[in-house]
């Protein structure tokens, strides 16, 4: 890789950085998915200099074309954190259905008194 | 089309109107405003010691005010949530205001309000805690090939698990003791949008005495039905892994 290369993924690596620090500043997203917000942008600047051991790690592995190895890793990791979403979505859903049977059940009570109330 | 019988005893009301019992017929509704009114009706007119309540599980019609017009009941689900979850709100208020039985029939009219009876009188006579209404132990129910084999599928499921005779195991016509609709009003006691076998495992592995009593049923309606396109196989498949969590979640394990 050239040296303009290397700065420029670096670059972008560091920029979304900031844009994550900037969105947890502002309270736009919770604090423990911003971690692993900030893993990914660390991993882009990273990447500026991964060939350097990505390409001996290949060469020991013997896989003939070095990126693959840099996409199963992160399809790896995009995989983990697909399922972790679902986990979340998952929870999400459970407590929307709790919450949307309780305001029903709620509901009907009051507009039951005010029935009652009115007679 | 829906005072069309096709069998089934008649409930004497007089059986049951006089004991202390609380019964509450949980009717869930999901645009069904056609039908609703006439449903609900149709269970006035045969079954009169029991309390109506719909649960409109957000209905973009005119069921709300269908069925409000015919002084029932009716809790409103914000947006549609699914079938069981319209259940288990009906469950919990049932527990909430502590009724002793509670009877679940279907609002596009294919439950026969004079079927009560014999779940009643199966309920007392086996003390069960569950009675499940079979189309089929009655004997003229006809059925689509793609649906015979998957209720023979899952019945078998069934019938190896629990070693209970389940001919119709997808039926939301039951009638359930206290101990029952109060375990399932727990949180995630109801999990699938559809009851159907696996409801019938967990309840077994409860051990919650689980049978089954000949009910009418009219056949299929609206035509629209719940299954219809791809959905016969997601829904296949995801009882499938619903049956092997309920072996997986068993006590002990």
């Amino acid at each position: 890789m050239s040296l303009p290369v290397r700065v420029i993924i670096f670059m972008l690596g560091l920029m979304l950085s900031a844009i994550i620090f900037e969105l947890v500043r502002r309270k736009k997203f919770r604090e423990e998915l911003s971690l692993m917000w900030f893993t990914v942008g660390i991993a882009i600047m990273a990447s500026s200099v991964a060939d350097l051991i990505i390409d001996p790690v290949s060469r020991l592995l013997k896989i003939g074309y070095p990126p693959a190895l840099v996409f199963v890793w992160v399809i790896f990791f995009l995989i983990l954190a697909l399922l972790y979403f679902s986990v979340l979505i998952s929870d999400l859903k459970g407590k929307i259905k709790e919450l949307s049977q309780k305001i029903a059940l709620l509901e009907f009570k009051l507009t039951e008194n005010h029935t009652k109330d009115d007679r | 089309m829906y005072f069309h019988k096709v069998c089934g005893k008649s409930v004497r009301n007089s059986d049951y109107e006089n004991n202390d019992m609380k019964y509450l017929i949980i009717v869930p509704a999901f645009n069904e405003e056609t039908t609703i009114g006439p449903v609900i009706d149709d269970i006035r007119h045969e079954v009169s010691f029991a309390d109506v309540l719909v649960v409109n599980d957000g209905s973009t019609d005119n069921t709300r005010t269908r069925a409000l017009e015919k002084q029932v009941k009716v809790i409103d689900h914000p947006f549609n949530l699914g079938y069981g979850t319209a259940l288990q709100t009906g469950f919990r208020y049932a527990e909430g205001m502590g009724y002793d039985f509670v009877i679940t029939m279907d609002a596009d009219g294919q439950h026969v309000p004079s079927s009560i009876g014999n779940l009643i009188e199966t309920m007392k006579k086996q003390d069960a805690d569950v009675v499940i209404g079979s189309r089929f132990l009655m004997g003229n129910y006809q059925t689509g090939f793609a649906k015979k084999i998957g209720i023979w599928l899952f019945s078998l499921i069934g019938r190896i698990y629990t070693s209970i005779e389940i001919t119709d195991p997808t039926s939301g016509f039951q009638l359930l003791k206290k101990n029952v609709f109060s375990y399932l009003a727990q949180g995630d006691n109801y999990p699938l949008d559809y009851p159907d076998v696996n409801i019938i495992m967990a309840l077994h592995s409860m051990r919650f005495k689980v049978v089954e009593a000949p009910v009418a049923m009219v056949t299929c309606i609206s035509g629209k039905s719940m299954h219809s396109g791809l959905k016969p196989i997601i829904y296949v498949v995801r009882m499938f892994l619903a049956i092997l969590l309920i072996w997986a979640r068993r006590k002990g394990r």
